[in-house]
């Protein structure tokens, strides 16, 4: 891995995160009332005092100074506090950091276990009736709405079987490491189908480009078994184009585990967005937004990357 | 064993058929696109239709059976909810707000997405750097969170509602409809026309967007399922469209309340969302198959 390449990357990212910053600032400032909409509601809050609140938080400002002390804030790790519980919005991110990390995580490391070997099995028998029971459950399991594979596993699970608990980390009094570990069953199961459905595509359609290659016949020519030919000739190719993705969506679970953690009642920061949504908590909500932005933009760094590691006519060409 | 050698044989021979019958025969010979076509026929017209077979009014409470769901019975097919308003009523009238909002939010996504896309890949340059940054940041904001943000802060209609669905998927489309171009304009018809005296308006819409048409049909075929999806999304956590006006999402929202007493308000709604997007996902995948043909 060359240090240049990744520095050009890097580089590379920021006129995005500016991008971003910029589209963030203009929606909350579109918005009928602006930042301050949650006390414009308030009817204890005088005309007077709402003037106050606008200067001190420099709201008088015009509008291109205002983004400049935003921005100038958001890169020195001010992110506000929350109108919620008052804590500054970066600890209280940080706190719910955790939780999410560890389903994130364990649903990641689970797709990814199951995903590779459906993707290489249903492309080695393309055509036969082990693919096609693949692609079709493939199909179905990015059709599933989350939220209702949610409801319906905890239905079956906690409310008819009662072998797993329906919410929370842990029991009340309970800590074990079983006990957190049989709260993970239902949430990890949830969030880790749909990201197998949509890997085991990947991964089958880049092995099934891969396997028609010719460096492939000539490792079949020259005695190669169908294992070691596609564990140690075709995979690596094949995951080339599966990468992206997958550091993708690894990101959008840990921003958009929003609707497991809600049906769950996991305290990660998921569950935070939904409750800063009902305590319209606009500096939280804000905070939120651009902590997610900026993991899109590392895991696509991280991707490219990994890509270069793969591909090495990526980092040279 | 990996067989190398029949899949070049498989290709069907060449009939010389107007192309649209071609695609129309390959998409038929792909039976799950088909059966997926049926589906979403028969949901549209039971959602057409339905409202007026039903005896009862989306908002209809029977006063007798307030305060808990009831169990399905002859006069409720599907029970009621805790509100004593008819639950097969309310899914048939769900399902026509929902394939509503996936149907116009794909349209909006689809039109903004080859607006991008186009004048992206046709004029290059500074027009295509400008518009490419753009989709890559609304491509690095994660959607499911900023649709919740503009939803509390603009409190939408359910007609702005479909707007910013459609307004946060078309990233897709636009890049795709840019490769498009791109690949398009240097071909010889386009120079022909060129030379011919076309403008840029002109070569864009009568000479590249109908040769780009194939794929940009697929693409918005899969935005109906994602605007569907979003949508229940939004409304499952209460900030879509709002009840009293049903929809899939909503109405699983209140039913998620009573799982373990009344799970028969559950299971409809979400079995709808699936089946809907399966549906939708099938007839694309078979379009693309007819439309592209791959070796």
């Amino acid at each position: 891995m060359s240090f240049s390449f990744l520095i050009r990357r890097i580089l590379g990212a920021i006129p995005l995160l500016f991008g971003i910053s910029l589209v963030l600032f203009t929606i909350i400032h579109l918005a009928p009332g602006g930042p301050l909409d949650v006390y414009a509601d308030n009817p204890s809050v005088s005309p007077e005092a709402l003037e106050q609140i606008r200067e001190a938080f420099g709201l008088d400002r015009p509008v291109p100074v205002q983004y400049v002390l935003w921005l100038r804030s958001m890169l020195v790790g001010d992110w506000g506090l929350s109108i919620r519980t008052g804590r500054p919005v970066l600890d209280e991110i940080l706190t719910r950091l955790g939780p999410t990390m560890q389903l994130g995580g364990i649903s990641m490391l689970l797709s990814f276990l199951v995903a590779v070997p459906l993707g290489i099995i249903s492309a080695a028998r393309r055509g036969s009736r082990t693919d096609s029971t693949v692609t079709l459950a493939a199909f179905a399991g990015i059709s599933l709405p989350v939220f209702w594979s949610a409801l319906l596993l905890q239905l079956v699970f906690s409310v008819w079987l009662g072998w797993l608990p329906s919410a929370g980390m842990k029991s009340i009094g309970d800590g074990s490491v079983s006990d957190r570990l049989l709260h993970l069953i239902l949430p990890v199961t949830v969030l880790s189908l749909a990201t197998i459905a949509s890997w085991s595509r990947y991964i089958r359609s880049g092995m099934v480009d891969v396997l028609s290659q010719d460096y492939i016949r000539t490792a079949y020519a020259k005695g190669r078994r169908e294992g070691s030919v596609i564990l140690r000739h075709a995979l690596r190719n094949a995951m080339i184009p599966a990468v992206t993705v997958i550091a993708i969506d690894f990101v959008t679970i840990i921003s958009g585990a929003v609707i497991t953690e809600t049906v769950f009642a996991w305290p990660g920061i998921g569950r935070l967005f939904v409750e800063s949504m009902n305590g319209r908590d606009y500096p939280m909500l804000m905070g939120l937004m651009m902590m997610g932005s900026v993991g899109v933009v590392a895991a696509n760094i991280i991707a490219d990357i990994v890509y270069a590691t793969l591909d090495p006519r990526i980092r040279h060409g | 064993m990996v067989d190398l050698t029949t899949e070049t044989l498989e290709t069907p021979p060449q009939q010389s058929r107007r192309p649209l019958r071609q695609m129309a025969t390959r998409f038929a010979r792909h039976r799950l696109a088909l059966m997926g076509l049926v589906v979403l026929t028969l949901m549209t017209l039971i959602v057409i239709v339905g409202p007026w077979l039903s005896p009862y009014a989306y908002d209809q409470q029977d006063f007798a059976l307030i305060g808990m769901p009831g169990a399905p019975s002859a006069a409720h097919w599907l029970g009621t909810d805790e509100l004593g308003r008819d639950a097969m009523t309310r899914l048939i009238y769900g399902g026509r707000v929902s394939l509503g909002v996936g149907l116009l939010g794909a349209v909006i996504s689809t039109l903004v997405g080859t607006l991008i896309g186009s004048l992206a890949g046709f004029y290059r340059g500074v027009w295509d750097m400008l518009l490419m940054r753009f989709t890559d940041v609304m491509l690095s904001i994660p959607t499911l969170p900023l649709v919740l943000l503009l939803s509390t802060l603009f409190r939408p209609s359910p007609v702005l509602l479909v707007v910013i669905v459609g307004g946060l998927i078309w990233m897709g489309t636009a890049r795709l409809v840019r490769s498009q171009f791109l690949a398009l304009r240097e071909r010889e018809y386009v120079e022909a026309a060129r030379a011919l005296g076309a403008g840029g308006p002109r070569l864009i819409v009568r000479h590249i967007l109908p040769n780009a048409l194939g794929p940009i049909t697929v693409a918005a075929t899969l935005a109906v399922g994602s605007s569907i999806m979003l949508e229940s999304a939004l409304s499952f956590l209460g900030f879509g469209i709002l009840p009293p006006v049903p929809t899939w999402g909503n109405i699983l929202n209140s039913a998620s309340g009573w799982l373990a007493i009344a799970p028969w308000l559950a299971i409809p709604p979400g079995l709808c969302i699936f089946f809907t997007v399966l549906a939708v996902n099938f007839v694309g995948e078979g379009l693309r198959d007819a439309m592209e043909p791959r070796g």
